[in-house]
């Protein structure tokens, strides 16, 4: 009777042994995919996005450069009209100062 | 029940117990991951978001200094136009000062001032620069302008002790009121009140 309770015991311990290895193995699941959610996390929070920078610097150097050849055209143009009409202009202000 | 019996009945649900274990914690984990995924996912959209707002912003803020750079090269265009009629309108005013008309344009804003004034008899103040014109002229004058007022006027010339580019201010004898008519007068107020209408014309506008 002894050594049948012994026995029983025994096969008690070694199924206690294979649920403790099993929480141990699950404990060990649970850690890696926590690990692997801040990791997830982290990652995300650092994120760059060059690309779409350097998109935005792609557009935005072409429209200031638009810009700009439209304002030196505009410049060039206000310029050039005001000279052909110098003498009118002139002409109008000596008019109206000695007139 | 024998004990071998027995044991492969325990060692079996012990199986269970851990396939059961093992299952959830998988589950658990998977549960963990995919939260942790949307979560990032939700990051990364929101810093993408973020990014793309302060680019837009900077590059709101950049096209309008550039505008502005852009007004000011215009401006600066418009600028050099209107100091060129003024040089080249004082090169005219300068050489009028020159000939026969100024007598005729000198008569014409005293006339005015004494109008203005409403007199006969007036002190007229003229450039120190104009002192000889005046001295050589002063009858000439009188006698153009008693003709243009269409009564005869008396009016003592006299030299300002300012230099100014020409034209007179006209006062009563007693220098209580004055009537302004400087060529350098009207070219400041012209260029100040009636700027629009010369940069309407240097645009080819009508007068």
């Amino acid at each position: 009777m002894s050594e049948e309770l012994n026995k029983l015991l025994e096969i008690e311990r070694e199924a206690e042994k294979i649920i403790e290895a099993a929480r141990e193995e699950a404990r060990k699941i649970i850690e890696s995919a926590k690990k692997e959610a801040e990791e997830a996390i982290r990652k995300a929070e650092e994120a760059r996005f060059p690309e779409l920078e350097e998109k935005v610097k792609r557009e935005l150097d072409e429209e200031l450069s638009k810009l700009e050849d439209s304002y030196k055209e505009e410049a060039k143009k206000v310029y050039d009209t005001g000279l052909e009409n110098l003498d009118k202009a002139v002409e109008f202000v000596v008019k109206e100062v000695v007139g | 029940m024998s004990i071998e019996a027995l044991k492969k009945e325990i060692i079996s649900s012990a199986e269970k117990e851990k396939e059961k274990i093992i299952s959830e914690a998988k589950a658990e984990a998977q549960r963990i991951i995919e939260e942790a995924n949307e979560r990032a996912l939700r990051i990364i959209e929101r810093k993408r978001a973020q990014i793309e707002s302060e680019l837009r912003n900077r590059k709101e803020v950049a096209v309008a200094v550039k505008r502005l750079e852009g007004k000011r090269m215009v401006y600066e265009q418009i600028m050099k136009l209107l100091d060129e009629v003024r040089a080249k309108s004082l090169e005219k005013i300068k050489a009028i000062k020159e000939s026969d008309e100024y007598i005729e344009i000198v008569s014409k804003f005293i006339v005015e001032g004494l109008k203005d004034l409403n007199i006969t008899e007036a002190k007229v103040l003229y450039s120190s620069s104009d002192a000889d014109f005046f001295k050589k002229n002063s009858k000439k004058i009188t006698d153009k302008v008693s003709k243009l007022f269409g009564k005869k006027v008396k009016l003592e010339f006299l030299d300002s002790n300012e230099s100014f580019l020409g034209g007179v201010i006209v006062s009563d004898v007693d220098e209580k009121v004055f009537y302004v008519s400087t060529f350098d007068g009207k070219l400041n107020a012209l260029f100040e009140e009636r700027l629009d209408e010369i940069l309407n014309i240097l645009r080819g506008g009508v007068e």
